[in-house]
């Protein structure tokens, strides 16, 4: 699939599982937003069981050998398998937005923060824009 | 000075029309946007209730009735008339409401792919054949449906197995959108091979007051979500785990009953022996 197509498949109606099989380094330095850090070995991989299209991000040059491990190793779960065309280069180069992966989500009662009370607290002054 | 005299005059001259006036010859677009929320936005029973609560804060007003009807109206979008109006720009024309402190939709959504991809606030929100005016939020339980998907999967790193529970906003803003009155909870449960519960992890998204009173934005981001990591889930003899994403209508604690809360995604996986 082309970046192109895979980003507009991501805001369609079924958006892909995308899978980041390059390993964790080349992860954390940038990847398609909303990618899954899958680790480098399909061995070593299990999905939820699903249904739908999935898309790979493979590491530059990778062997069709390492393409077909992770078909052999996705398909029994249901998923429609592609891989990203050119991989993530391609997908920068076209463009398209990148995520940094970061941790960003809160364990309740593990910060200083209120959860607020009311459906639609405001602090004065409301419509406050950038 | 003189062109506020000038102005002035002018509006008095031609009053601003009611929404009556509109529906006249408008009917669809009246009819269609009568059955939203944002129409009545000043007279539902929460509202009544928080507003109260507030002590009847006219600043409420400026966002749930800024020309002090049942809700939003026409002119609040469009401006008093006459015709011919100016055309409006989707998503600008929203952001006078749903960016504030305490709402970022607008913001959020100009950094999302759903933009970046030429759809807009009505592309999502409008319903199916209901022209531009039919806008649906989260109280429709199908279209709430589509918010988010959530995954599962294991990966081996360095010898240690490692669960991601991945939950994948669709929602062209952050999840979740509008104020700070909702919240989603990310539950995710490990089960022994009898099903009962050996550990669990939560997560709640939404927004935060923090200690000097100023909002802060724990929401999930659009498109990104989040990857949340567990390692070792297989501990304490876990056979399965079970992951759903909850989405609430209610900012509080998840204890607190809300009988509107709808699941949107679960996921399951077996692990192996
Ligand atoms: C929440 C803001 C909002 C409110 C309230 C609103 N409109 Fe609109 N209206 C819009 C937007 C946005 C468009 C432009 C749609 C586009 O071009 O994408 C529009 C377009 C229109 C059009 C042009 C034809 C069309 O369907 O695009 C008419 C006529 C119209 N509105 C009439 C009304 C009437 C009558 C009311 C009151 C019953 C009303 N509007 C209330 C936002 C609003
Ligand atoms: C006497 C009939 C009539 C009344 C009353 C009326 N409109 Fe219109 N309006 C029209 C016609 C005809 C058009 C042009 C065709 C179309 O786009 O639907 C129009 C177009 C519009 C448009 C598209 C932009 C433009 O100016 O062409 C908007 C927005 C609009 N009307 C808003 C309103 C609002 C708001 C009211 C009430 C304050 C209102 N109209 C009252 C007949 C009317
Ligand atoms: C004058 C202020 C105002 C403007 C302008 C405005 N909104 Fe709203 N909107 C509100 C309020 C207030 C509510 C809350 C209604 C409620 O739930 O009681 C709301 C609710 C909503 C909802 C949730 C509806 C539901 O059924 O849960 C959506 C979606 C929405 N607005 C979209 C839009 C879009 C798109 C635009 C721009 C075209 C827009 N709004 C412009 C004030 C506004
Ligand atoms: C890609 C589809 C999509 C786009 C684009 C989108 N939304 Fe949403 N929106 C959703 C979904 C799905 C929900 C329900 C889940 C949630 O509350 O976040 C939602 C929720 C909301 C809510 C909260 C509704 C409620 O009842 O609590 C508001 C307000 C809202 N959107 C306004 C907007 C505005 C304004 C824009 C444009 C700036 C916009 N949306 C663009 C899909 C979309
Ligand atoms: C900056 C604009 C703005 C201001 C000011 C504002 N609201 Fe809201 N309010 C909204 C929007 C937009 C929504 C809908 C978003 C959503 O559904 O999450 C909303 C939703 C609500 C709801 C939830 C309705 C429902 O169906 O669950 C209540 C109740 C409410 N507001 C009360 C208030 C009160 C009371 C005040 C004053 C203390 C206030 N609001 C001030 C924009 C505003």
């Amino acid at each position: 699939m082309s970046p192109d197509s895979v980003a507009d498949a991501l805001v369609s109606p079924a958006p892909p599982l995308i899978l980041d099989a390059r390993g964790r380094d080349q992860y954390a330095l940038g990847t398609v937003p909303g990618a899954i850090n899958a680790g480098r070995e399909p061995k070593g991989f299990l999905p939820s069981t699903g249904s739908g299209p999935l898309v790979l991000i493979l590491k530059k040059g990778a062997t069709s050998y390492l393409k077909r491990s992770w078909s052999e190793r996705l398909s029994p779960y249901g998923y429609k398998i592609s891989i990203l065309n050119g991989g993530f280069e391609a997908w920068q180069a076209a463009g398209l937005p990148v995520e940094i992966p970061a941790s960003g989500h809160i364990k309740p009662g593990s910060t200083p923060f209120i959860i607020p009370r009311g459906l639609c607290e405001i602090n004065s002054p409301a419509q406050v824009r950038e | 000075m003189r062109w506020l005299i000038g102005l002035i005059l002018l509006l008095t001259a031609f009053p601003a029309l009611a929404d009556e006036d509109c529906s006249e010859c408008h009917i669809e677009i009246q009819r269609h946007f009568a059955a939203t929320a944002m129409a009545v936005a000043a007279r539902s029973d929460d509202f009544k209730r928080e507003w109260g609560e507030a002590k009847q804060n006219p600043e409420c007003l400026s966002c749930h009735a800024p020309s002090q009807a049942a809700g939003v109206v026409c002119a609040d979008c469009h401006g008093n008339g006459p015709h011919p109006y100016a055309r409006l720009k989707v998503p600008d024309v929203c952001a006078r409401c749903h960016d504030a402190p305490g709402e970022s939709t607008v913001r959020r959504h100009k950094s999302s792919l759903a933009a970046q991809r030429n759809l807009n606030c009505l592309s999502c929100h409008v319903k199916l054949g209901g022209g531009t005016h039919a806008i649906m939020g989260a109280t429709n339980t199908e279209f709430l449906s589509m918010a988010a998907r959530l995954h599962l999967a294991l990966r081996q790193e360095n010898g240690q197995q490692i669960l991601v529970a991945a939950v994948r906003p669709r929602t062209g803003h952050a999840l979740p959108g509008g104020t700070t009155g909702r919240s989603v909870w990310l539950i995710v449960r490990g089960l022994g091979g009898d099903k009962s519960e050996r550990w669990r992890e939560t997560r709640r998204f939404g927004w935060l007051k923090g200690p000097d009173g100023a909002w802060e934005e724990a929401t999930l981001a659009p498109d990104i979500g989040v990857n949340l990591e567990l390692p070792w889930p297989g501990r304490d003899g876990v056979q399965v785990i079970e992951a759903e994403l909850v989405y609430r209508f209610r900012p509080g604690p998840l204890e607190e009953p809300d009988p509107r809360q709808v699941t949107i995604s679960k996921a399951q996986m077996t692990l192996r022996q």
